[in-house]
């Protein structure tokens, strides 16, 4: 996928061996996700996914701002995506390749174009005042499969996230401390999450295109090895109210429209679980703050 | 286009004699034979395609849209953008083609054309893209004829819907409003008038004489060029000199220069009666 | 709500198709034969697109020739004009960078590559105006120029967008008004097959009817390839004949 990892013919051969008989190198089951790690941070809003080896980190921010003059009832929601070289040296700093570009613009058609935020509940005053939320993602660590990462982790932050609890007074805004009242939740419509599929052929260019048998191999959640010698990939993004957000298959080798509508149903009884996974860890996130709260009052009157 | 020394010898020879030998077999004064259409954008008030047998071919297109005037100036109604494939928006001769065909417009069309009601008045976006034009070319400025003349048919063939409200609208709050159907629609330049848009010809020096319509083997060989405004049947400004290759210029004497003139004045007319039969003959094909 | 009734109880969309027509088709072949090597000119409703091949050909960068297969370069530039609302995009506009990586991808693995080694093909696209169905036009578009340049590709992609209304009735190639109000995807199906070599989709679908609006899509860009085929072979045919009275 990016340029400057080069997979030798003789390991591209024993990998695509091996695919044949069902077996990755790491382990897993063709169709069968990485672990995913997720942690929330103290703050409302920081979340670090790790997806096997890849590492996102985002951090979701919100501040007053003027909405847009074409459209004055709606907040605004930015996703800024910068690849650094820290997430591997294929990347280069400052300068965005078209990888890169397509990356953001797929997280962007996953999570902002879906409606996953409710953007009209960041309206404070029609035409003047509105919440600006953005999500910045940082790329720690690359093997693979960014969009799924990114996806996943700018979703739980959005969930997680609290912005600060306001009161109008005619024209004028009152921003208030979270001492002071307890911060709100966005209004997350949908949980959108992402499945990305690379697809290898085992068979030559031929028989792929003209013959009748769909003898393609697809793999759920490559790795970066994995991305490298695939003949193209696919990205689904889905909810678990059995609705697709988004479908992206950009060129890549030719698939059979009745396999796509498996991979579809592969999609999703994974983000079926993922979504389960992320609601009982909010939950549990919740419960401990709540916890803490409570000790800390305790601890307050012991001091005195 | 790269000659050799004995191709670039041959044509000098050829065209700086007193009697010119062009390589096509044209006369000084004579175009190449142009290929041209009219009205084929339907999201466009005016549009036109026109295309040289080298393969350079431009697309115009005018959009008009009703705005509150603020100055009398024509040049704030008028919006002329030129682009040329694979060149860069800020690149000179794109830059230079947008001015020079705005400043020529804004003498030609009089504010009364565009103007509305007393409050509103049309303001046109004139887009010009060159689509193609010949791998070897030594200098953008040989195309503007063909940019001047695709802005020539999308105007000529630009119509306007017709208005319905009142034109006296000073005191009044609303908007002008206009007729749905497209039969009633006004030509921007009207037929019976003699109300033109204005052509630019590019004209190569070679020694003492001038020719019309440079090849790109002529320009190849030009020592130096200009372009001269042809507008209200009579040759005239802008009239300027142009480089039309990098490698050989000479200066342009006085007789040069009303020769120019003189050639663009007596073959302006008979340009201007073919482009205009195109627009008459078209039929919105593409 | 749009003012616009998109499917009326009767059968009928805005601009009074069944659910199941495709716009008015046409396109021509070899439609610049002294500015380029292949060329094209689709028009899908009213969206009108024009396509130039140049090459196969020698890169003017190294790093644009590989030693195993050829190389391509996919340029897409939306007039300003395209639009009702005149609209200047700015050259780096991230969706036309996506689709012309997109349009790269695709072709990537339609054209026979390894015939071209050292090779640069160069396709540019000008859409000269849009009604929908941007992607589909385009890829159709590349697919005849590219045929016209004599550059070997496996089969036609032929391409087209599909939407579901009310979540119950496919609809087949959509207008701009359609596919502002409706989720919708496109397709790029490889020959006579039901291969994609392309799905893309933006808005919310019920995973439920993805399958009635993949089918209808499928055999709209079936219909499209018959049209594209009668073009071409009527192309060839003038051609020879051409060639027989010289």
């Amino acid at each position: 996928m990016f340029k400057g990892f080069e997979v030798s013919s003789n390991e591209q051969a024993f990998t695509l061996e091996t695919l044949k008989s069902g077996i990755r190198f790491d382990g897993r089951k063709l169709e069968e996700m990485r672990d995913i790690d997720i942690r929330l941070g103290d703050e409302y809003g920081y979340v670090e996914v790790r997806l096997g080896n890849t590492k996102a980190i985002v951090r979701i921010s919100a501040q007053l701002a003027v909405p847009f003059e074409d459209r004055p009832y709606e907040g605004i929601f930015q996703i800024s995506t910068e690849i650094s070289p820290m997430a591997g040296p294929m990347f280069e700093a400052g300068r965005q390749s078209i990888d890169e570009v397509l990356i953001s613009r797929l997280v962007e058609k996953a999570v902002r174009r879906s409606g996953a935020l409710d953007l009209e509940s960041l309206c404070i005053i029609a035409g003047s005042r509105c919440w600006a939320v953005r999500a910045d993602v940082h790329f720690l660590d690359y093997d693979g499969n960014f969009i799924d990462a990114t996806c996943l982790a700018v979703m739980v932050g959005l969930s997680h996230f609290k912005k600060p609890d306001i009161a109008i007074n005619g024209e004028e805004i009152v921003l208030f401390s979270t001492d002071q009242r307890d911060p709100v939740p966005l209004s997350v419509l949908h949980i959108p999450l992402c499945v990305t599929f690379a697809f290898y052929n085992p068979n030559d260019v031929e028989e792929n295109i003209k013959g009748s048998s769909s003898g393609e191999l697809i793999l759920v959640d490559p790795t970066m090895k994995e991305e490298a010698q695939s003949l193209g990939s696919m990205t689904l993004t889905l909810n678990k109210n059995r609705e697709i957000c988004q479908i992206s298959k950009a060129g890549g080798l030719p698939i059979d429209a009745p396999v796509i509508m498996d991979c579809c149903s592969i999609a999703y009884s994974i983000v079926e679980r993922l979504t389960e996974k992320i609601k009982q860890l909010l939950k549990d996130d919740e419960a401990k703050r709540i916890d803490i709260n409570v000790q800390r009052a305790l601890s307050a009157a012991n001091d005195r | 286009m790269v000659l050799s020394t004995t191709e670039r010898y041959y044509l000098l020879e050829c065209l700086s004699g007193s009697k010119v030998i062009r390589a096509d077999a044209r006369r000084v004064d004579q175009f190449r034979p142009v290929e041209a259409t009219c009205s084929f954008l339907p999201n466009s008030n005016g549009s036109s395609r026109v295309r040289l047998p080298d393969g350079s071919e431009c697309i115009a297109s005018v959009k008009a849209k009703v705005v509150k005037v603020e100055s009398s100036e024509v040049t704030d109604l008028l919006n002329v953008e030129v682009d040329i494939n694979g060149q860069r928006d800020d690149a000179e001769a794109v830059v230079s083609f947008s001015s020079i065909l705005k400043e020529s417009l804004a003498q030609c069309i009089p504010e009364s054309l565009l103007k509305l009601t007393e409050k509103y008045a049309f303001e046109l976006s004139i887009d010009a893209i060159v689509i193609s034009y010949p791998s070897g070319i030594s200098s953008f400025y040989s195309i503007l004829t063909l940019v001047s003349m695709a802005v020539y048919l999308a105007l000529k063939s630009t119509s306007l819907p017709l208005l319905t409200s009142t034109t006296e609208d000073a005191e009044v709050e609303e908007e002008p409003t206009f007729s749905d159907d497209w039969d009633l629609a006004k030509l921007l330049f009207p037929k019976d008038r003699l109300l033109a848009p204005p052509l630019l010809f590019v004209l190569a020096m070679v020694g003492p004489n001038l020719l019309l319509d440079p090849s790109v083997e002529e320009l190849e060989v030009a020592e130096n060029g200009l372009f001269v405004g042809f507008a209200s049947n009579k040759a005239g400004a802008p009239i300027r000199s142009i480089s039309l290759n990098s490698t050989n210029n000479k200066g342009l004497s006085t007789n040069h220069i009303l020769d120019a003139v003189s050639t663009v004045d007596s073959v302006g007319g008979s340009v201007l009666k073919a482009l205009n039969s195109i627009v008459e003959n078209s039929t919105s094909e593409f | 709500m749009s003012r616009f009734e998109i499917y009326s109880p009767e059968g009928l969309r805005v601009d009074g198709r069944r659910w199941n027509e495709i716009r008015r088709f046409e396109c021509r072949i070899n439609s610049h034969p002294t500015s380029s090597d292949g060329s094209s000119y689709v028009e899908q409703g009213n969206t009108k697109v024009l396509c130039l091949v140049q090459g196969p050909m020698e890169p003017a960068l190294r790093s644009q020739s590989s030693t195993a297969q050829g190389s391509l370069i996919v340029n897409v530039s939306v007039t300003p004009f395209a639009t009702v609302e005149r609209n200047k995009r700015p050259r780096n506009d991230r969706r036309i960078q996506e689709l012309s990586a997109t349009l790269t991808r695709t072709f990537n693995k339609a054209i026979v590559l390894k015939n071209y080694p050292r090779s640069l093909i160069q396709v540019n696209l000008q859409v000269l105006a849009l009604d929908g169905g941007l992607l589909a036009a385009c890829t159709n578009a590349t697919t005849l120029a590219l045929m016209d340049a004599g550059i070997s590709m496996y089969d036609y992609i032929s391409s087209v967008t599909a939407g579901i209304f009310d979540g119950q009735t496919p609809l087949l190639d959509l207008n701009t008004i359609e596919e502002n109000e409706l989720g919708f995807l496109t397709v790029g199906v490889i020959g006579e097959s039901e291969k994609l070599a392309l799905l893309l989709m933006e808005d919310r679908v019920g995973m439920d009817s993805l399958e009635k609006v993949l089918a209808i899509a499928i055999a709209g860009s079936h219909r499209i390839r018959e049209l594209m085929d009668i073009q071409v072979r009527n192309y060839g045919k003038h051609k020879v004949a051409k060639l027989a009275n010289q």
